[in-house]
């Protein structure tokens, strides 16, 4: 693959407010709250931020939060929202917003992202992260619905890519020109999961390296990397489902390392919320990543010197 | 694309078709069908893992998973979901016979509400020590505090659950327990149900002398001072602000 460089980083708004350092991330979990508080001595991981769900500390108090108060002081905190429902038919939740915008001032976000999905209809939350069509109408709701959250919150916002299962007849939109016409009438950055690209491509039939290429690098503030599972349907066809409950797959890994190689470091955390281990498991993929950053910050200075 | 309306309503309802406009087979919008109700099945797992002790793991999926279809949550703070499960279960007729099962769930729901409550400071421990003012100090019930009163031995029955050689209680008198939060832990505090009316009675006391005597006649004036006194030194109960220095 021909090596390209980055482009500038200042073009987009979202990207100048994401403060996150280009280097390895873990969600926060209180089942590993001794690491994160620095009392696991056996634990010797390198992590240079941490990733919350704002919906597990919109509590009024108690053990969760003072865990997220003390994480905040050690570590950059990135606020990765799971309900707001950008994609629903509906506003934005006003008591939703004013909620996220309590949990980004506590922990001082150094970064917010939510997904291009929805998952709440008249009053009942479904908590899975629901598909739209991709259609202009469909682009102007979900336009206005970032715009009207980033003017709540002050700050503009990542956008996720999703993992899909099923696609609708009617949209006439490419997910990709989909994502970037959003960023273009919002301002807001995307993050890029690559297993949700895995996901997406062995379900709908598309080619993760094709779509992989073709993304929009220079509008990325942070990337995803997770595990799957993979299910056989009746007609023995397999799905993958987007489980966050094992561990990274080769080609997720694949991937990503091409994605650091053409857009240069970048933060990359690791999700990992189901089956979740012993901290000190995570350690390989944790180290994995690290690596590709290590290789793709020297490629970059390689190609600096080059130059000069 | 199916409206949004048709979509949710598919969701949680398994009889329903697959919406309109959808491409692909039925499994696929079923993995969508599953996702809500197993990401919120597990959510009321973790909440309620006492009861599903008591019932098995695959019992309790399919009562849950009736449950989240009769009612999903309305609050996107799953952490919080599930205050209608006890009554669900009160309501549930294949488990009538399980007369104690609400009130045992009620106590795994009352302890998570403590643990994600607002804390309140707590007093310096010289009012417990000072008994005139402390006769006359309005008390309350810190914030992250919560009195559960059953007609069963609830908190032995939890207690016992907890894990797999379970051994029935010997008496089955009603039990109250007051649940609170010291720093990340959770704690008990059994008391028999009377005084658990004393502690609620508090509440709504100008003073703690007050609320004593309405207790002299029953004779457990002198043990609920002794039981304030200790749970003032927990920091379960505090002086409200208004009347403290």
């Amino acid at each position: 693959m021909r090596p390209v460089a980055a482009p500038p980083r200042s073009a987009n708004l979202a990207l100048n407010a994401v403060s996150l350092p280009r280097v390895a991330g873990l969600g926060l979990r209180p089942e590993h709250a001794r690491f994160w508080r620095g009392e696991d001595s056996d634990a010797a991981l390198e992590i240079g931020f941490a990733e919350i769900h704002a919906e597990n500390f919109m509590m009024d108090g108690g053990p969760d939060l003072a865990l997220l108060d003390a994480v905040a002081q050690n570590y950059p905190v990135s606020v990765h929202g799971v309900a707001l429902s950008l994609g629903g038919a509906e506003r934005p939740d006003q008591e939703h917003l004013r909620a996220l915008k309590k949990v980004l001032a506590r922990c001082n976000a150094a970064s917010f992202s939510e997904h291009l999905a929805w998952s709440s209809y008249e009053g009942t939350y479904f908590n899975d992260l629901l598909p739209l069509a991709y259609t202009g109408a469909d682009l102007a709701r979900v336009a206005d619905n970032i715009a009207e959250t980033q003017d709540f919150l002050g700050r503009p916002l990542l956008l996720e890519n999703p993992a899909l299962y099923l696609c609708f007849e009617n949209s006439d939109w490419d997910e990709i020109d989909f994502l970037i016409e959003l960023t273009r009438r919002t301002g807001c950055g995307l993050l890029l999961d690559i297993n949700n690209v895995v996901v997406s491509a062995a379900n709908l039939g598309f080619d993760p390296h094709s779509y992989i290429a073709r993304f929009p690098l220079h509008l990325v503030g942070e990337i995803h990397v997770a595990g799957h599972d993979v299910i056989h349907t009746s007609a023995g066809s397999p799905l993958l489902i987007d489980g966050h409950g094992t561990p990274v797959s080769d080609l997720v890994w694949s991937l990503l390392a091409r994605v650091l190689e053409s857009a240069g470091p970048l933060p990359v955390l690791l999700e990992r919320d189901n089956d979740i281990p012993p901290i000190a498991e995570l350690q390989p993929e944790v180290s994995r990543i690290q690596q590709l950053l290590c290789e793709a910050t020297n490629k970059q200075e390689e190609h600096h010197a080059v130059a000069i | 694309m199916p409206s949004q309306s048709e979509f949710a309503t598919a969701l949680l309802d398994p009889a329903q078709p697959v919406p309109h406009g959808v491409a692909g087979e039925v499994e696929r919008f079923d993995i969508y069908r599953n996702n809500v109700v197993v990401s919120l099945t597990t959510a009321l797992a973790r909440i309620f893992p006492v009861t599903v002790q008591m019932l098995g793991e695959d019992y309790f999926r399919a009562l849950a998973a009736e449950f989240v279809r009769r009612h999903p949550p309305a609050d996107r703070m799953v952490a919080l979901y599930g205050a209608a499960f006890p009554g669900f279960v009160a309501g549930f007729e294949p488990l009538k016979d399980y007369f104690y099962l609400p009130d045992l769930a009620l106590l795994e729901w009352t302890r998570l509400v403590v643990w994600h409550s607002a804390e309140r400071p707590l007093i310096a421990a010289d009012l417990a020590e000072d008994l005139e003012k402390l006769l006359a100090s309005q008390l309350t019930l810190q914030p992250a505090a919560q009195i559960l009163i059953s007609e069963w031995p609830v908190a032995s029955l939890w207690e016992a659950h907890k894990s797999d050689d379970f051994v029935s209680p010997e008496v089955w008198d009603g039990e109250a327990l007051a649940i609170f939060r010291r720093e990340a832990r959770l704690i008990h505090a059994p008391m028999p149900p009377h005084f658990a009316r004393f502690l609620l009675q508090l509440e709504h006391s100008p003073s703690l002398g007050d609320a004593l005597v309405q207790f002299v006649e029953e004779d457990i004036a002198a043990d609920a001072l002794r039981l304030t006194i200790n749970l003032l030194r927990a920091g379960c109960l505090v002086p409200t602000t208004n009347n403290y220095w």
